[in-house]
C-alpha cells in the first residue's frame, strides 16, 4: 500500500478573474500565447496552444506545459487566467499554492502589459484555488480543514498583509476540491 | 511501479482479468524506463492499451519562426522510435456501440480534469478520447475506467477497434432488431481474442439495423453486419448480411458482401474465420497495404469467402459462439421515466425549443419515447458540462447514452412530455445547440491541433465553417441545412470526409517557394446507404478559401436543382468539369505581402511552415517550371477524375497514370533537366533518384504513393473494372500531393542548411 497525504499534493490550480470580460477577444489569445512560446517568456517547457472557446464555459484558450498549463479560462461563465500545476511540484505544500497563486498573477501581468490584450485587467483580490486531484484531495470540508494551514501560509507570501476569507465551493460537489479566496 | 494508492482502493471494483493486464502494462513501462524493452515493442505494447502518440511527441515544434526542440526533463528516455516519454500524448476510450452510462461519464470528466486538458472529445467512432495525457498517469487512469468497466484495450495499435454501431439501435424504426446485444457479444468475444494479435493493421467492425440508413456506416469498415430478417414456416428468424473489406483512408473501397442472410449463430465464428483468414494473408510488411480491404481487393471476394469458409470449418468450437444467445431476446433498455402526453400546441414552451425539437429530436418507435440528440461543438464538451450532462441523464434517460460517430451524443427513451423540460436542462449547461446532423453540425478530425499525422488544421476549419453557418443556419434553404460537411487533417480520413456531401482533406502546395495550407474538395459522398458510395475529389483550395468554396457551392445548388433532386444527383449531373471551373477561381493565392492571412491555418497564428519562406525568398518570386509541371500533372489528374464520372474507364485509368508520369517527371526534372520523354526513363528515374533513395518517403506512409505508379507503369489492366480505375485515379492526385510534401521538406531541409 502506498502512503500519502495532502502534503504530496501537486496538482494545484490558482485563478484570478478579468475585471471587464467584455474587453476579452477570445481569438486574440492565440497569437498571444504562440508569441509567448516563441519568446520563451515562460518557466518550464510551453508546448502548444490549444483553442477551446467553442466549449461554453470551458478551458478557454490554453497554453499547454508539460509540468503546468495556463489558460484563458472560461470556467463558471467568469473568464479568467487559471494556472493548473499538473507535476513536479517542488517545495512545501505552502510553497506550492503560493507558486501558483505567483504563476497565475505573471500570466495575469503579462496579459495587463500587452496591448494585443485589449486592456484586460485582473482582480487580485479573488482568487479559486483548485486541487485536481480526487485522491489526496476528495471534495469535502475535511480537505479544506487539511488545507488550510498551508493556503494561509501562502497567502501571507503573496498577498501579504491581507485578511483572507476561505471557503470551499460546493456548487460542483462531484469536481475537483475547491476553495474561493477573498481577500480584505 | 505505482506511486499512487488507486491499484489498492479500486481492487475489488476492477475486474480482475483488466486489473492484471494494467499491472503488466505499468510493469513494461518500468522495463522501458531501464531499457529493458525495446521502444519500437513497446510502442505497440502501449498502442494496445489505448496510449496514443500526439503532435511534437518527438521533441520538436516548429514556433512559426524556427523549429525548437522541448527540453523535456526525462530527456532522451523514449516510448517509441521518435517519440519521447514525456512528451504529452492522447487516450483513446473504447465505448462499444457508443454505449456509456452516467457513472462512466462522471468517471472520464474526472480523468480529463485531473490528466487531461479537462476535455472529453468524442470521435468519429464512437470513443472518447483525452488529449495531453503523460504517460506516467495511464495506469492509474486506466485502473479508474476499469472500476465502472471500461477498457482502453485495443483502442489503438494492430487490433480490433472500437465497435460502432448505430446509436439508435433498439428505438428505430427502419431496424430490422436490435443490434446492441450482438454488438457488445462480439466485441467482448474479440477483445484480446488470441486470433486477433498478428494483425499487419487494425480491424474495424461496425453493426447496422438497416441497410438504407447512415448510421453503422457498414460499407466503410473493414468487417460489417447489417441486420436482416426472414420468415421461415411463419417463424421469423434473424440473420446479418456480412460485409468485409471496406475502409477509408487513402484508398477508400467498398466492403463486399460476404455471407448474405448469414444466421446470428454463425455471427462469432465467422468474425473469428476472418481474423484468422486476415491475420495469416493480410500484409505485414508494408502496412500501407496491410488492411483487410487490400486483402479482399488482391484476393477477390470469391476466393476470400472460399478461404474463410475453410478456416470456418476447422474453427475449433467455442462456447461463447451461442452462450449469450438466450439472453439476447430479453436485451432491452428501459425508460426511467413513464411516457407523458407531450405539451399541448399552443402550451408556453422555452425559446429555441422548436428548433431544437425539428433538429435534434427522432421519435422513437416505441411511443411516447424519442431520442435527443446533443450536438457538440467539434465533438468537445467540458468536464464540467459532462458531469452535467450525466445527472441530466440520470434524471430523463438513465443509463440509455450513447456517442454518436457524428460526434455527439445520444439521450434515448427521453417521454415525449419531458422533452421541454430536458430542453431547458440542457439550455442550462449550454448543450442545447439545435441543428444535430444539419450542415453546422460540422465533423472533424484532431487534424494539425494534435495529431502527428495531421497536414492542416481540420479542427480549425471545421470551427470557422460552423460559427459561419451557425449564424445564417435559420436562412439557410432547406435542401442546403440537410448537408454534411466532414473534414480531415490529412489523406488518411478520420473525418470521414469521403462520406460527406461537402468533404475537405488537408494538403499544401508550395505558391512561390511558400508552404500554403491547403484543402483538397471532394463532393457528392453519400452518407446513407451506409455510407454508401464516396465523393471524389475536384481540386485543392487554399484553406483560407474553404468558406467562399461552401458558399459556391450551396448557393449553386439552391438555383439550380432540379426540384427533388437531391445533392448527390446534382453533383453528378453537373459534372466535374463545371465543379471545377467553380472552384477555379479560389484556387489563387495572393501574394505574402498581399495578405499574409493566407499563409496561416485557421486557428493557428503560425506562419505555416515559416522555413519554406527563406527558400522562396532565395529562389525569387517567379513560379518554377517544377511547379508548373505539377500544375500540369494535377489537370491531367482531373482530366482522370472527369473521365471516370463520364464511365470511360480506359481514358480515366490512361489519363490517370499519365498524371502520375508527369509528377514523376516535373520531380525528376528538378535534377536532370535533359530526362528523355518517356515512361521508362521517367519512372526508372524516379525510382532510382527518390524512391530507392528513400527520398520520396513520407515519414508515415513511407514509399506507399509511388506503388501504385509502379504497378500501373508494369502493364495496363487487361480489363477496367470501375473500382480499380477509381482507385488509380485518386492515387493519382495523392501521388501528386506527396511531389508537393517531398518537394516542400527537401525545400525545409535546404533552408535549414542555408
Amino acid at each position: 500500500m502506498t502512503t500519502t497525504t495532502t502534503t504530496d499534493i501537486v496538482r494545484i490550480g490558482a485563478k484570478i478573474y478579468a475585471q471587464d470580460p467584455g474587453v476579452i477577444d477570445l481569438p486574440a489569445y492565440v497569437p498571444i500565447f504562440h508569441g509567448w512560446i516563441q519568446r520563451k517568456v515562460l518557466d518550464g517547457v510551453p508546448i502548444d496552444v490549444a483553442d477551446y472557446a467553442h466549449v461554453p464555459d470551458g478551458p478557454g484558450v490554453m497554453l499547454i506545459g508539460h509540468e503546468a498549463d495556463r489558460s484563458l479560462d472560461l470556467g463558471e461563465g467568469r473568464p479568467g487566467v487559471l494556472y493548473q500545476r499538473k507535476r513536479d511540484g517542488e517545495g512545501s505544500l505552502e510553497a506550492r499554492f503560493a507558486a501558483a497563486i505567483a504563476a497565475a498573477d505573471g500570466i495575469a501581468d503579462e496579459l495587463e502589459a500587452d496591448a494585443a490584450a485589449g486592456g484586460v485587467a485582473f482582480g487580485r483580490d479573488e482568487i479559486l484555488l483548485k486541487v485536481t486531484d480526487r485522491r489526496l484531495a476528495p471534495n469535502e470540508d475535511a480537505t479544506l480543514d487539511a488545507l488550510r494551514p498551508a493556503i494561509e501560509a501562502a497567502l501571507a507570501t503573496v498577498r501579504p498583509g491581507r485578511d483572507a476569507e476561505i471557503a470551499r465551493v460546493t456548487e460542483d460537489p462531484d469536481g475537483p476540491f475547491t476553495a474561493r479566496v477573498i481577500l480584505r | 511501479m505505482s506511486t499512487t494508492d488507486w491499484r489498492d482502493r479500486l481492487a475489488d471494483e476492477m475486474p480482475p482479468d483488466l486489473a492484471e493486464e494494467i499491472d503488466i502494462f505499468e510493469g513494461q513501462m518500468e522495463l522501458r524506463r531501464k531499457g529493458k524493452i525495446e521502444d519500437r515493442v513497446f510502442a505497440e505494447t502501449r498502442l494496445r492499451r489505448g496510449v496514443y502518440g500526439q503532435r511534437y511527441d518527438n521533441g520538436h515544434r516548429h514556433d512559426g519562426v524556427a523549429s525548437q526542440t522541448l527540453e523535456f526533463p526525462a530527456g532522451e528516455l523514449t516510448k517509441g522510435p521518435e517519440t519521447l516519454w514525456d512528451a504529452p500524448g492522447m487516450v483513446r476510450i473504447k465505448l462499444p456501440y457508443g454505449g456509456c452510462t452516467p457513472e462512466q461519464i462522471d468517471v472520464i470528466a474526472e480523468l480529463a480534469e485531473e490528466y487531461s486538458d479537462s476535455i472529453l472529445h468524442v470521435t468519429t467512432r464512437q470513443d472518447i478520447q483525452l488529449h495531453y495525457v503523460h504517460i506516467d498517469d495511464t495506469p492509474d487512469l486506466m485502473r479508474r475506467l476499469a472500476a465502472v468497466d471500461i477498457t482502453t484495450r485495443e483502442a489503438c495499435g494492430n487490433g480490433v477497434r472500437n465497435l460502432t454501431a448505430c446509436p439508435l439501435a433498439g428505438v428505430c424504426h427502419t431496424e430490422a432488431f436490435d443490434t446492441t446485444a450482438y454488438a457488445a457479444a462480439l466485441f467482448r468475444f474479440l477483445l484480446g481474442h488470441p486470433d486477433c494479435q498478428d494483425f499487419g493493421r487494425k480491424f474495424k467492425p461496425a453493426f447496422s439495423g438497416c441497410a438504407g440508413e447512415a448510421c453503422g456506416l457498414v460499407m466503410m469498415h473493414d468487417f460489417g453486419a447489417i441486420a436482416r430478417t426472414t420468415v421461415v414456416d411463419g417463424v421469423e428468424k434473424r440473420a446479418f448480411d456480412l460485409y468485409v473489406g471496406g475502409g477509408l483512408g487513402t484508398t477508400p473501397h467498398q466492403a463486399k458482401l460476404l455471407y448474405e442472410n448469414h444466421p446470428v449463430e454463425e455471427l462469432l465464428p465467422a468474425v473469428q474465420a476472418i481474423a484468422r483468414v486476415f491475420g495469416r494473408l493480410g500484409e505485414k510488411a508494408n502496412r500501407n497495404r496491410a488492411r483487410i480491404k487490400f486483402l479482399v481487393a488482391k484476393l477477390g471476394i470469391d476466393e476470400f469467402r472460399r478461404l474463410v469458409d475453410e478456416e470456418r470449418k476447422v474453427l475449433p468450437h467455442d462456447d461463447r459462439w451461442t452462450s449469450y444467445l438466450p439472453s439476447v431476446e430479453d436485451y432491452t433498455e428501459s425508460p426511467v421515466r413513464e411516457a407523458v402526453p407531450v405539451p399541448a400546441a399552443d402550451a408556453p414552451l422555452p425559446e429555441g425549443y422548436r428548433e431544437w425539437l425539428r433538429t435534434n429530436v427522432y421519435r422513437q418507435r416505441q411511443e411516447g419515447y424519442a431520442v435527443a440528440t446533443v450536438a457538440l461543438p467539434l465533438g468537445d464538451l467540458s468536464s464540467v458540462q459532462a458531469r452535467k450532462l450525466a445527472n441530466v441523464a440520470r434524471k430523463f434517460v438513465g443509463d440509455a447514452v450513447r456517442t454518436t460517430v457524428e460526434q455527439n451524443i445520444v439521450l434515448r427513451w427521453v417521454a415525449e412530455g419531458d422533452l421541454p423540460a430536458l430542453y431547458q436542462a440542457l439550455v442550462e449547461i449550454d448543450l442545447a445547440a439545435p441543428g444535430a446532423g444539419t450542415i453546422v453540425d460540422v465533423t472533424s478530425c484532431p487534424g494539425t491541433d494534435t495529431c502527428k499525422l495531421g497536414i492542416a488544421s481540420s479542427r480549425g476549419l471545421a470551427g470557422e465553417l460552423r460559427t459561419r453557418l451557425a449564424a445564417k443556419q435559420f436562412e439557410l434553404d432547406e435542401a442546403v441545412r440537410g448537408l454534411r460537411i466532414k473534414v480531415s487533417g490529412c489523406f488518411n480520413s478520420c473525418g470521414q470526409h469521403h462520406v460527406a456531401d461537402i468533404g475537405f482533406f488537408g494538403n499544401s502546395r508550395k505558391i512561390n517557394g511558400v508552404t500554403v495550407p491547403h484543402f483538397q474538395v471532394v463532393l457528392g459522398g453519400r452518407w446513407r446507404e451506409n455510407a454508401g458510395s464516396y465523393g471524389l475529389a475536384i481540386g485543392s483550395v487554399p484553406s483560407k478559401r474553404i468558406p467562399e468554396v461552401v458558399d459556391a457551392i450551396t448557393t449553386k445548388f439552391v438555383s439550380e436543382r432540379e426540384p427533388e433532386e437531391n445533392f448527390q444527383d446534382w453533383i453528378a449531373r453537373l459534372g466535374k468539369k463545371e465543379l471545377g471551373v467553380l472552384i477555379g477561381d479560389l484556387k489563387s493565392v495572393p501574394a505574402f505581402e498581399e495578405d499574409p492571412t493566407f499563409y496561416t491555418d485557421w486557428g493557428d497564428a503560425r506562419v505555416f511552415t515559416m522555413g519554406d519562406m527563406g527558400i522562396g525568398e532565395c529562389a525569387g518570386e517567379v513560379i518554377s517550371s517544377t511547379d508548373l509541371e505539377l500544375t500540369m500533372a494535377e489537370s491531367i489528374a482531373f482530366d482522370a477524375q472527369v473521365a471516370l464520372e463520364e464511365g470511360d474507364l480506359v481514358r480515366a485509368d490512361e489519363r490517370a497514370y499519365a498524371a502520375m508520369v508527369a509528377a514523376a517527371r516535373a520531380l525528376v526534372r528538378t535534377e536532370h533537366p535533359n530526362v528523355a520523354d518517356d515512361p521508362d526513363v521517367i519512372v526508372g528515374e524516379f525510382k532510382t533518384r527518390f524512391y530507392d533513395t528513400e527520398r520520396f518517403f513520407d515519414r508515415f506512409a513511407k514509399g506507399r504513393f509511388a506503388r501504385p505508379l509502379f504497378d500501373r507503369h508494369a502493364g495496363a489492366p487487361e480489363t477496367h473494372e470501375a473500382e480499380a480505375t477509381r482507385s488509380l485515379v485518386e492515387e493519382s492526385q495523392l501521388f501528386i500531393d506527396a511531389v508537393h510534401a517531398m518537394e516542400i521538406r527537401e525545400a525545409g531541409a535546404q533552408s535549414a542548411l542555408v
